[in-house]
């Protein structure tokens, strides 16, 4: 009988032992990010019979498990990984977005002041100051635009940095969970009831970390070992094996850093746009989205900016009576005026049959391209006419980025339907007639399309599937400069009389100074068109729209995860007075067990004394 | 009843905290900056607004200072033209007086020599330059002096043939959007001669030959078979053709500045709706701003005030 009662005592003791150690646990944890509350499960021990009923023995303490509601869990998970994606992208947007609010007011301000020197140039032509203005004003515009573009790479920067720091994140968060994988599994084996509360909640915490990252969608085993693919569905991490994540230059256009994945010595690159949340989501979305197509509508606005200045002022004629030049420049500008003239940059040539070596943002190759042909670009400022057709113009350009793929089409040459262009912002096809490809010199190749004209130095080295990427107008605000330097050069008159300028002919200044008012960009048809300073706003309220869009789709995110984490920590939360409640309880029921006991003693020791 | 656990208190009042300094920090930077539009993201439409609407304001500014250079150049044209006409003026006495049938040959000198001076002063005049040091009657060379003269003889006394050296261009400048085309100048040949021919550089008549024809007839030079009545007949004739090509020409000058004055009030006008136009998208409401401010203070405190009550609330303290 005392047997029995010191039974019960001791169970009771030991359970209420591990509840008070439990309450302890968490009052100990109760600021740990990530803890979840554990409770100790008890449950009632077998009653032995004695005669013809049962007399109860006390108290088993089955397991201490984590209090935790897998569904919100993931709810949590999948918000939160919403949320990183949304803060970085509303916070890299907005950089764009302040620089082209406050470097625009540079930008339309010097144009005005640009523009406006023609205006008074046009009122005195010979007049020494108002033509030394237009050159410190013109060079104050191009500042302006390099200054942009120096403003962006200094984003592109820090955004590579981003995208390095949070693959070497992903890279370290993948490896511990595949650790913790291991760990569980060895607990599994050791204990009747799986592995540790708080080893489940070191495997939890990796997978929010992973997935405030990147996309995932994650499978707990039964085991308890999580399995992990993330974006493109590709697997990051399955029981003790993690794949290798790096950043490194993407295949296609490789100035550019990507993620990718290395499975049993195999590296491929994820697909970006599969990547759709947590920090690399948001960075890639705004590089993809934003930076790329600040970079080449700005780098538009320069090239068309330079083309027309410099169309309409050599028309004109200077005070020595010569015809004018360029007045801008974009770096290594081959300045000869036939129709295969372009504004050239490094490494592309200047006219169809001087080649070069690839290299740059501009032009790329894909490192998967079986191929060895090389390609070139040019933006040809005259038109082009082929078949009765105008090909090219400036004003044709659209600047959008291109992806051009060879595929044979297998009627024994190579002509227009052996290529696909495709936009690489959009994915639009671009439609190519007939006359967008003419062979030749050599062995070479033209495509022309959108104001772009393309060279291949050799077709016959092309392999099917081989791709290029070109971004014609990425970068070019960063290589606006002024091309003449003698205030007498500004082509201020329209025309020649005698051989000569008239002193008070300023009519193709004021031409030029009303080329500040006429529609240049969007659209051949320049009624249809923008004005220079038209076209930058659209830019910058393009930005502007995508900066509020993330904030607005940021902020009703952070409401969302307050909410879900609101639910899951009324369920998980530690709570201090509900654990001090639970102290007393099990303190007075440890002792009731403990008086069980003596109680026990007292009646072995009255039975001894009979 | 739903449990809430510890961190929960704790993060909410956090959250509430943050978030009311965080709107009180909103509205201090735009009472500071007086502007409502912080950050292009606020308000994206609005800021292209604001962005457009300055381009426009520095167009209008522009067309401002064009204005304002093109009224000087036309109002010292205006003056030059004034004075010119009061030389026509007394021109016109000189002759009437050199007609006078009872003057001697040595009177009528003396009125040649002060018809000269008319004359020279007329040369003068016509060969004006602008603020800018071009000629303002020479059309498109404005570095040469549109009106000259060659030394010759003619009947018997010494003479001058005058000519016209400018060109027939206007040079015209942009006023507004659509005005593109405002002559700013006026050019000598159609003020000062007549019967000019561009293709030649010659013409017919001209102010100058007739106030010669003056000085001549005054010094004794008069042509076979006429008489100082015919002559003088003939140059008064002239002289009020001429007369009224300056009256005309300065008639036009003053259409001129009558226009550019309305157009700079109607571009002072457009420039002021745009002013307001931008102030209502960016300016903060500062009465507003200041309430706001106040009630996010309010705010602040109520949440700092029930944070400091629930931290200090645990059944700890009571065991």
């Amino acid at each position: 009988m005392t047997a029995g009662i010191i039974n019960s005592g001791l169970s009771g003791l030991f359970s209420n032992q591990v509840q008070l150690e439990t309450a302890g646990h968490n009052l100990a944890n109760a600021t740990v990010d990530g803890y979840h509350r554990q409770r100790v499960v008890l449950a009632t021990q077998e009653s032995l019979p004695r005669g013809g009923f049962f007399v109860g023995r006390g108290v088993d303490v089955q397991t201490v498990e984590r209090v935790v509601d897998r569904f919100i869990e993931a709810q949590v998970q999948e918000a939160k990984s919403e949320e990183a994606y949304l803060d970085i992208l509303q916070q890299q947007v907005n950089q764009i977005a302040s620089l082209l609010q406050d470097g625009g007011e540079a930008l339309t301000s010097s144009m005005q002041a640009f523009f406006g020197g023609f205006t008074q140039l046009a009122g005195a032509p010979t007049s020494q100051p108002q033509r030394q203005l237009i050159l410190s004003t013109g060079s104050a515009l191009a500042g302006a635009f390099g200054t942009m573009q120096r403003r962006l790479d200094i984003i592109r920067d820090s955004l590579d940095n981003g995208l390095s720091s949070a693959i070497t994140q992903l890279d370290d968060a993948a490896t511990n969970l595949a650790r913790i994988n291991v760990l569980i599994v060895e607990q599994g084996q050791t204990s009747t009831t799986g592995a540790s509360p708080d080893l489940l909640d070191s495997r939890d915490r990796l997978i929010a970390r992973i997935g405030t990252l990147i996309n995932t969608s994650t499978l707990i085993r039964s085991d308890g070992t999580a399995s992990v693919q993330i974006a493109d569905g590709r697997t990051l991490v399955e029981g003790g094996r993690a794949a290798r994540v790096s950043a490194q230059p993407s295949e296609t256009s490789p100035s550019d850093l990507t993620l990718y994945l290395e499975i049993g010595g195999v590296t491929t690159r994820i697909t970006e746009s599969k990547v759709t949340r947590g920090t690399l989501g948001g960075l890639f979305e705004m590089r993809r989205e934003t930076l790329e197509y600040t970079e080449a509508q700005m780098g538009r606005l320069a090239l068309s900016v330079a083309a027309e200045v410099n169309e309409l002022h050599k028309s004109g004629f200077d005070l020595q009576g010569d015809a004018g030049t360029d007045i801008f420049l974009f770096d290594e500008n081959q300045a000869n005026n036939t129709a295969e003239t372009i504004l050239s940059q490094s490494g592309l040539f200047s006219n169809a049959t001087t080649y070069s070596e690839t290299a740059g943002r501009r032009v790329q190759s894909s490192t998967q391209n079986e191929g060895t042909a090389q390609i070139r670009y040019s933006i040809p400022v005259d038109p082009i006419v082929s078949d009765g057709t105008q090909l090219n113009n400036v004003r044709q350009v659209t600047g959008d980025s291109y992806s051009i793929v060879y595929r044979d089409d297998g009627d024994g040459t190579v002509n227009v339907g052996d290529f696909t262009v495709t936009t690489l912002a959009a994915g639009r096809e671009v439609q190519l007639s007939a006359a967008s490809f003419t062979a030749g010199p050599g062995n070479g190749g033209r495509l022309d399309f959108e104001g772009i004209r393309l060279l291949i130095d050799d077709v016959t080295r092309l392999q099917p599937a081989d791709a290029f990427e070109v971004r014609p107008t990425a970068g070019f605000a960063g290589l606006m400069k002024l091309g003449i330097s003698d205030p007498r050069d500004i082509a201020a008159a329209q025309d020649l009389v005698g051989g000569a300028v008239r002193p008070g002919d300023g009519r193709n200044a004021q031409a030029l100074a009303d080329l500040q008012r006429a529609g240049r960009i969007g659209s051949t048809d320049t009624n249809d068109a923008s004005t220079f300073t038209e076209a930058f706003s659209e830019i910058a309220g393009t930005v502007g729209v995508q900066a509020e869009s993330a904030k607005l789709r940021g902020n009703a995110q952070t409401a969302l995860v307050r909410q879900l984490t609101d639910q899951q920590q009324s369920l998980s939360g530690v709570n201090l007075d509900e654990e001090a409640a639970s102290l007393l309880r099990f303190q007075q029921a440890y002792q009731a067990s403990a008086k069980l006991i003596a109680i026990a003693g007292t009646l072995l020791q009255s039975i001894l004394e009979i | 009843m739903s449990r809430i656990s510890t961190n929960q208190f704790f993060d909410t009042n956090l959250y509430g905290m943050q978030l009311a300094g965080t709107r009180m920090l909103r509205a201090q930077s735009e009472l500071i900056t007086q502007k409502k539009l912080q950050n292009a993201s606020d308000n994206p439409s609005g800021a292209v607004q604001v962005l457009r609407t300055n381009q426009t304001i520095g167009e209008y500014d522009q067309f401002l200072r064009t204005i304002t250079t093109v009224r000087s150049r036309l109002e010292v044209t205006d003056t030059v033209l004034g004075n010119f006409g009061n030389a026509i003026i007394r021109a016109r006495e000189l002759a009437v007086q050199m007609g006078n049938g009872a003057l001697n040959a040595s009177a009528r000198q003396g009125i040649a020599k002060e018809a000269e001076a008319i004359l020279l002063s007329m040369q003068a005049l016509a060969n004006s330059v602008d603020p800018d040091g071009a000629r303002m009657f020479a059309g498109f060379k404005t570095e040469t002096a549109p009106v000259a003269f060659t030394g010759v003889t003619r009947n018997g006394v010494s003479s001058r043939d005058w000519t016209y050296e400018g060109d027939t261009e206007v040079r015209l400048t942009s006023i507004t959007e659509a005005r593109n085309d405002f002559p700013t100048t006026i050019t000598g040949e159609r003020i000062f001669f007549s019967g000019y021919d561009p293709a030649t550089g010659a013409a017919t008549d001209s102010i100058f030959a007739t106030m010669q024809k003056l000085v001549d007839v005054g010094n004794g030079g008069l042509a076979a078979g006429e008489s100082i009545a015919d002559a003088i007949g003939d140059i008064l004739g002239r002289i009020q053709t001429f007369s009224d090509q300056a009256f005309t020409a300065r008639a036009d000058i003053g259409a001129r500045l009558v226009e550019i004055d309305a157009t700079e009030n109607a571009t002072e006008n457009s420039k002021l709706s745009l002013l307001k136009l931008k102030s209502e998208i960016e300016d903060v409401d500062i009465s507003e701003a200041i309430t706001r401010f106040t009630q996010q203070q309010t705010v602040l405190e109520a949440a700092r005030g029930s944070y400091a009550r629930i931290q200090d609330l645990s059944l700890f303290k009571f065991l």
